[in-house]
């Protein structure tokens, strides 16, 4: 357990605690709490984006190193998302984004050491900030993309079948939305490996992992462009299976000694 | 048309799962293993089928009803041919390929070590087994490696050997007081008994800083910005000499030892960049000085030369070039010094060239011998690939954001 008695450690817990109680204003029925709720949602983004600052600031480099680093742009990325899905992508259920976004914070806050560090020779690129970026922006869409699926499984269960449909339809949207900043990384992420390793793929388990994850969203978008909304379900699982591969590439392989790589820098 | 479309949709996505399934198999594989996996005879018949299968799936987007509709999913598709048939370009068989029939002759990859002052144009592999020669030599004038600013206050115990090879290996020891950490290259082992953080020498009264046998030992010093250890050396048979290693004021690290084994304490300090400061030498061509580090390979000759590693070369076997006496001598004064630790008179004579005399302002970077690794990649097909990459992101681009920003421009608007 690490608790950060710091200002960057104060920002992301007072946030935490923002995002803590737009969840629980979710909870009542009524415009006037759902206000409520967006309104605390924004205030705890606009406490990390002061976080994330002060940390750019305080590093000398853009927080995207350390796993510390990665998670809380992760974070700070989920709500303007949400907005952005929520008015364009019909999205739903503004409690799945507050709580995806505890849960991005809570190791954040809790789990990874703040410890700055210099960036070793091989990061030190113009190609580490955009191709971090496209992957993380890329994640926290697919993440909000799977929550969206997953609330359609429980939609389909509980028989309303309108609001499975829109929040079918809203994953749909995030995933095409995605997909493009997933090929963008791996092709930025090629560039970069034939600059500083002398080649643009190493069958490393970080380079193995993302690509199952773009094969299986590929998979997916080939899937419901050939039957639509035909296998709705099917679509939902695919969705999740996509997420939880997300996940693995961005925790599993990083934290685990299982997996001996190239990209093992946010260890 | 409808049963063909209906198969080459199954293929795809058989392809697209199966592939995935792979991925994830292969990522708990060793880099190595993953390498031959992805490489190997079936795996090759696979990549050759699916270039076959996305070819006819651009051929059927190219021919259906609406094809500006579809001009992205022909990008990407083309695109991903292009990779693949640029990574086969690229491999071992492409390459052997390209010489039988393009007579395209080159080595796919390997490494060049090369010790400054010298050059070379032998390719070597992993193992440094020499592959073949490359049409131009190399010649490392420098070797470059910059440090970024040290923490404050932030020191660390470095063991320094020389290995079997004659290289110098450095290890940080993760030391706790009172804890044994075996030395490696000798089976003494070394025990931190105390560390001062802020520490300034002090000489028995019979001694002084210009004598020439100091024998210092430390007290904390609160004015004091260095450090100093109080370290215990144990023998296997149980004889144990104490020793301080105390950096002075005006040095920046210090050590004791030899340059066959010795200990260091050194200011934290992360590697930011290190580079080859090479010459290319190509036959009937002028030669051309150039800059190799991390992220900025050079490229010439239809191959890129990536900064990949450096070792420093131990002062003995550096010196090549010196006579068998005076190798001898660094060998004897070797081992004098792997079992030097057992006894005060030698440990006297080795902190004497240590901590005040010779090395007491040595920077970290040591006039021993550096030698550079360069990774050396042919660039057949890396064009192709490249193209592939740019028509995959721009294609998917333009299928799945083009149409919804062209949606919500041309979207009605209220009055």
């Amino acid at each position: 357990l690490s608790i950060k008695f710091t200002t960057l450690g104060l920002l992301i817990y007072a946030a935490m605690l923002l995002w803590l109680l737009a969840g629980l204003a979710c909870l009542p029925r009524g415009r006037r709490w759902q206000k409520q709720s967006s309104r605390l949602f924004a205030g705890g983004f606009l406490l990390l984006v002061s976080a994330c600052a002060l940390r750019w600031w305080q590093a000398g480099q853009p927080p995207l190193q350390s796993m510390f680093e990665v998670m809380l742009t992760l974070g700070m990325f989920i709500y303007p998302l949400w907005v952005f899905s929520e008015k364009f992508l019909q999205a739903r259920f503004q409690a799945t984004a507050v709580i995806l976004g505890l849960a991005v914070l809570v190791p954040v806050g809790f789990v990874f050491q703040a410890q700055a560090s210099e960036l070793p020779p091989a990061l030190r690129s113009w190609l580490f900030i955009p191709h971090v970026a496209a992957y993380m922006l890329a994640y926290a869409i697919l993440i909000l993309a799977g929550a969206q699926a997953a609330m359609q499984l429980i939609c389909h269960r509980r028989g309303n079948s309108a609001d499975a449909q829109l929040c079918e339809l809203a994953s749909s949207k995030l995933v095409g939305l995605a997909f493009p900043l997933l090929c963008l990384a791996l092709a930025l992420g090629a560039v970069w490996g034939q600059l500083a390793w002398a080649d643009y793929w190493h069958w490393d388990p970080k380079e193995l992992w993302s690509l199952a994850t773009i094969l299986i969203f590929a998979a997916y978008l080939h899937f419901r462009r050939h039957f639509g909304k035909k296998y709705m379900r099917i679509n939902a699982i695919i969705v999740i299976v996509g997420c939880a591969c997300v996940i693995v590439t961005l925790l599993w392989v990083n934290l685990s000694r299982l997996f001996q790589g190239m990209h093992n820098y946010a260890s | 048309l409808r049963n063909v479309r209906s198969a080459l949709f199954g293929g795809c996505l058989s392809a697209l799962v199966g592939l995935a399934a792979m991925s994830i198999v292969g990522a708990f594989l060793s880099l190595h293993n993953a390498h031959q996996l992805f490489t190997s005879r079936p795996m090759t018949a696979f990549w050759i089928a699916s270039v076959f299968l996305l070819a006819c799936s651009v051929v059927a987007q190219i021919f259906s009803r609406d094809v500006l509709r579809s001009l992205g999913p022909i990008a990407m598709h083309t695109g991903i041919i292009l990779i693949l048939i640029g990574a086969m370009l690229g491999s071992g068989q492409g390459h052997r390929l390209a010489e039988r029939y393009l007579g395209i002759g080159r080595l796919a990859q390997g490494y060049l070590r090369i010790v400054e002052g010298r050059q070379s144009s032998v390719m070597i592999d992993e193992n440094g087994v020499p592959i073949g020669r490359l049409p131009f030599a190399v010649g490392l004038s420098k070797f470059e490696t910059d440090y970024y600013p040290p923490k404050p206050g932030a020191w660390e115990l470095v063991v320094r050997w020389a290995d079997d090879a004659g290289f110098q290996q450095t290890r940080s020891l993760d030391w706790l007081p009172g804890m044994p950490i075996q030395l490696p290259g000798t089976a003494n082992k070394l025990t931190v008994l105390q560390y001062l953080p802020r520490a300034r020498a002090v000489y028995p009264e019979s001694q002084s800083a210009n004598s020439q046998t100091p024998r210092p030992t430390a007290i904390p010093d609160a004015a004091s910005s260095k450090p100093a250890m109080e370290l215990a050396i144990t023998d296997p048979a149980g004889g144990q000499s104490r020793h301080w290693l105390i950096v002075p004021a005006d040095a920046d690290c210090n050590w004791i030892g030899t340059p066959s084994l010795s200990l260091w304490l050194v200011p934290q300090q992360a590697v930011q960049q290190y580079r080859s400061k090479v010459t290319i030498i190509r036959p009937s061509l002028p030669t051309l000085d150039a800059d190799i580090e991390v992220n900025h390979p050079l490229s010439i000759a239809g191959y890129s030369l990536h900064q990949n590693s450096f070792r420093v070369i131990a002062e003995s076997s550096f010196v090549s070039g010196a006579s068998e006496d005076e190798a001898g001598k660094d060998d004897e004064a070797g081992d004098a010094v792997a079992s030097s630790m057992q006894s005060d008179a030698a440990g006297r004579r080795h902190s004497q060239h240590g901590t005040k005399k010779t090395f007491g302002n040595r920077s970290r970077q040591s006039p021993q011998g550096m030698q550079t690794t360069l990774a050396v990649h042919s660039e057949l097909g890396l064009s192709v690939v490249y193209a592939g990459l740019a028509l995959l992101v721009a294609g998917a681009f333009v299928f799945y954001w083009g149409g919804p920003i062209v949606q919500f421009i041309r979207r009605p608007r209220p009055n």
